[in-house]
């Protein structure tokens, strides 16, 4: 180990592959690091905590075609139904469905003037007065919905008087904690906020919007409708195969989609960024490895060319370990010089991501867990032709090659 | 001499099989990784209609209020309100350009055992069909007059008349959307535009609507539209036809505009359209403004393929990189070990350059290799793609460009990695190597 000097004077009478190997160990963990930093963000996004039970939420869309339907009263009627079934906890017609990527979002103020006034969008769901139980939200202040505040929205002039929305737009419109009681409005109507509950995230996964949600007990007589069920643990299945025909038997004047769960629809709506983790994982798998292989390689090859010097300094004395160790801080001083051009590459190609690409900036521990993960990988690689290496008789060198 | 090049090369490659082996290994993969990210990149970003790609133009218009934002790089909407979109349409018949949106319909047939299906409709012109390139199997557009005064017909598509009737000639039969009855005028081929440029919406991988409707049904008769409704105007919209009056942006607009002549005809309707709305004092804005966009610059503006495929691309190629940089290194190790040999052909006469094309052949060889088996492990990733994410079947099709790029870009790539190491081997001094060591 104390040798530095020799072993950096042999590496320099072969400049050409240390630079190369530098190369690559640089590349590789500027690679790795952002790949892996591009993947801990998008997980973080998908394993987010949306605030509802999304494996026990049963979610279809309807589509009303017989203008003689009683869409609203039709709705009720099937929740009725449903809610008879022993493993539903509670049932209603809804506006859209939590994570699924389409819906409605509405703008709100905090006053019903527009000048001054604190604006924010948020996703709307509109459903019985049960509509919290449904969504298994707590209400961390105030109170649910009664059933005397539901309204049937079939006119324009039936509007619900009352909102539960969730903490993140409580605080993007009421700053100073006091939201519980004032009145939200969009356009001219005004509702007030009974009660706030904790999280609940809205339709579109990746909009800021996410986590601003407001509820209102309201059914609307809208030809395409969702409706959304939820089931005791373990009852989805069950529930999506039985839910047509359910409903159809009830009133077959119109077509009933395929139900899944909102943890389907949520694994949709993230698909992309799945698609981009896996691809990055793969490609973090295969770039180690080729790495691995590759400086192995170089080792052995320096190994097979050094045969008789490895035999000559066996034969003056050398032990094992000495040759072993020879090759390994060898290794070590080129991993090392790669380390430092790496972490350059990599912050230049975080930049670069963070210019064009909106990526976030890039945190050290990952170029410092990519960096210990390098090293140890080296090491693993340069070690068994190290090992050979100090295997090699010292009669070598008595041999002429 | 070249197919002797080859005979070495293949020796050569034979006598160091684990060292070839290593160096095709990682060619395959860092070209496998990367066509695989090029061809969803490239599928994505594919121009569905490159031949009409600079004739066909999306309008837009800067219609909202003063202090409106748009998610846009110019802050202008992608849609028009119903209104724009209905003045639009009857201005300059002489040239084509149709007003669309997507709405959707239970569809029943005049058997009363067939259950109905639920199924998107595009509600346009007859223009659409012209415009697009949409083939006809059967029938026909609709008519001009039938454009003008509300009329039920329908063009459907092919899937369509084949879930409906098992296919044939139905042109003329009758079915019901929704409680209406409409008579089908046509039947179109299947058609799937990926993107679906017309209306990026929602999503612009969604296949194309199965019916389409003339478009001055909307007025009388209340179609829901089934795509983006963006409102920015405080304004209550309480039924259908405060909806057609309002500002809600949810109309696609489409021109087809083949000279230079008609594109600046157009323009020049537009600016004076956007005028007069503005003296109308319903475009607030000082920068109110009419814009067309071809084809690709749609797409690009809408940023239909996503910064994450770009990403994907870059990583990957930067990935290829290192796997070059391996090979490299081990080709300039197995070259140099192989100096002796290079000594003595030199010694004999042989040419530096002779030397050197013999190697490059050799890395050349070596690249073909590493660039068909990543040719396989590309077309092993898109299946997996296509088998594990709903929606990509249309990426699993490398076309030919792709399939050609492969080894194209995996012979390249290598062989210019090949030239400093093929370099080194041919400036050995062969009097070294006739020394015994």
């Amino acid at each position: 180990m104390l040798h530095i000097s020799p072993i950096f004077n042999a590496m320099m009478r072969n400049k050409s592959s240390v630079v190369l190997i530098i190369m690559q160990i640089a590349l590789t963990l500027a690679i790795v690091s952002n790949a892996a930093f591009i993947i801990k963000e998008r997980i973080d996004d998908m394993q987010r905590n949306s605030g509802i039970p999304e494996a026990e939420i049963v979610g279809l869309s309807m589509y009303f075609y017989d203008e003689n339907v009683d869409i609203t009263k039709q709705l009720q009627v099937d929740q009725q139904k449903i809610m008879e079934l022993p493993y539903v906890i509670e049932a209603t017609g809804i506006n859209q469905l939590p994570l699924s990527g389409s819906g409605d979002s509405w703008g709100f103020r905090n006053q019903p003037e527009m000048e001054g006034a604190l604006t924010s969008g948020a996703g709307v769901f509109a459903g019985n007065s049960n509509i919290t139980q449904l969504f298994d939200q707590q209400i961390t202040k105030g109170r649910s919905f009664r059933p005397d505040e539901m309204v049937i929205r079939d006119s324009g002039a039936n509007a619900p008087k009352v909102a539960i929305i969730t903490q993140a737009l409580a605080d993007e419109l009421f700053p100073d904690g006091d939201a519980l009681g004032k009145y939200i409005y969009s356009i001219d109507l005004p509702f007030q906020i009974i009660g706030i509950m904790d999280k609940m995230q809205g339709p579109w996964v990746h909009s800021p919007l996410v986590e601003k949600t407001v509820l209102l007990p309201a059914i609307y007589d809208e030809q395409f409708i969702r409706f959304a069920i939820r089931v005791e643990p373990g009852e989805a299945d069950t529930m999506i195969k039985n839910v047509q025909d359910i409903l159809l038997k009830l009133e077959n004047r119109r077509v009933i989609n395929p139900a899944s769960t909102i943890a389907d629809m949520k694994a949709t709506s993230y698909q992309r960024d799945k698609l981009m983790t896996n691809m990055l994982m793969v490609i973090i798998a295969v770039l180690i490895f080729i790495t691995a292989l590759g400086i192995a390689g170089m080792t052995i090859f320096n190994v097979n060319r050094r045969q008789k010097q490895i035999g000559t300094r066996r034969a003056l004395g050398a032990s094992r370990a000495d040759i072993q160790g020879y090759f390994m801080t060898e290794s070590a001083l080129i991993a090392g010089l790669g380390i430092v051009l790496g972490i350059i590459l990599a912050l230049v190609l975080n930049n670069y991501l963070m210019t064009y690409f909106s990526s976030e900036a890039l945190s050290f521990n990952y170029i410092g867990a990519t960096l210990v993960g390098i090293i140890v990988v080296i090491e693993i690689a340069v070690f068994i032709p190290a090992l050979k290496a100090s295997k090699i008789s010292p009669a070598i060198a008595t041999r002429s090659v | 001499m070249f197919s002797y090049y080859i005979q070495l090369a293949i020796k050569s490659l034979k006598s160091t099989i684990g060292t070839t082996l290593l160096m095709v290994l990682a060619i395959a993969c860092g070209i496998g990784i990367s066509m695989t990210a090029l061809t969803l990149n490239h599928m994505t970003g594919n121009n569905p209609i490159s031949e009409k790609s600079d004739q066909l133009f999306a309008v837009q218009l800067q219609s909202t209020g003063s202090s409106s934002t748009w998610n846009t790089t110019d802050n202008v909407p992608q849609q028009l309100t119903y209104q724009d979109a209905a003045n639009l349409m009857r201005a300059l018949p002489e040239l084509k350009h149709t007003p669309m949106y997507k709405t959707g319909f239970s569809v029943r047939t005049l058997d009363p055992e067939f259950a109905p299906v639920l199924r998107s409709s595009r509600v346009t012109t007859r223009h659409f069909f012209s415009m697009f390139d949409v083939n006809f199997l059967y029938g026909g557009p609709w008519s001009k007059t039938v454009d003008e005064n509300p009329t039920f017909q329908v063009v459907i598509s092919e899937e369509l008349n084949d879930k409906l009737f098992g296919g044939g000639d139905n042109t003329g039969k009758e079915i019901f959307l929704n409680a209406t009855t409409y008579q089908i005028v046509g039947i179109t081929e299947s058609w799937q535009p990926k993107p679906k440029f017309y209306d990026v919406n929602n999503g612009a991988f969604q296949s194309t609507e199965q019916l389409f409707i003339p478009f001055v049904l909307s007025s009388v008769y209340e179609l829901q539209s089934w795509g983006n409704n963006n409102g920015w105007k405080e304004e209550r919209v309480n039924n259908y036809q405060e909806k057609l009056n309002s500002e809600i942006l949810w109309t696609q607009y489409w021109a087809e505009l083949p000279t230079k002549k008609d594109q600046d005809t157009f323009s020049q309707f537009l600016s004076g359209y956007v005028s007069q709305q503005q003296k109308l004092a319903r475009f607030e804005r000082d920068d109110a403004k009419g814009l067309i966009r071809n084809v690709q610059q749609w797409l690009d503006y809408n940023n239909v393929v996503g910064d994450d495929s770009y990403v994907l691309v870059a990583v990957s190629f930067m990935f290829l990189v290192v796997c070059l940089v391996n090979s490299i290194g081990l080709l300039l190790a197995k070259f140099l070990r192989n100096a002796p040999h290079v000594g003595v052909r030199r010694a004999l006469g042989a040419s530096r350059g002779q030397v050197f094309a013999q190697h490059l052949v050799e890395v050349g060889l070596l690249g073909l290799l590493g660039g068909l088996l990543g040719l396989a492990f590309a077309y092993f990733g898109l299946s997996l793609l296509k088998n594990n994410f709903d929606g990509f079947d249309f990426v699993a099709t490398m076309d030919i460009t792709m399939f050609l790029a492969a080894p194209i870009i995996a012979v390249s790539a290598t062989v210019l990695a090949g030239i400093y190491p093929a370099w080194r081997v041919c400036t050995t001094l062969p009097s070294i190597y006739l020394k015994t060591q």
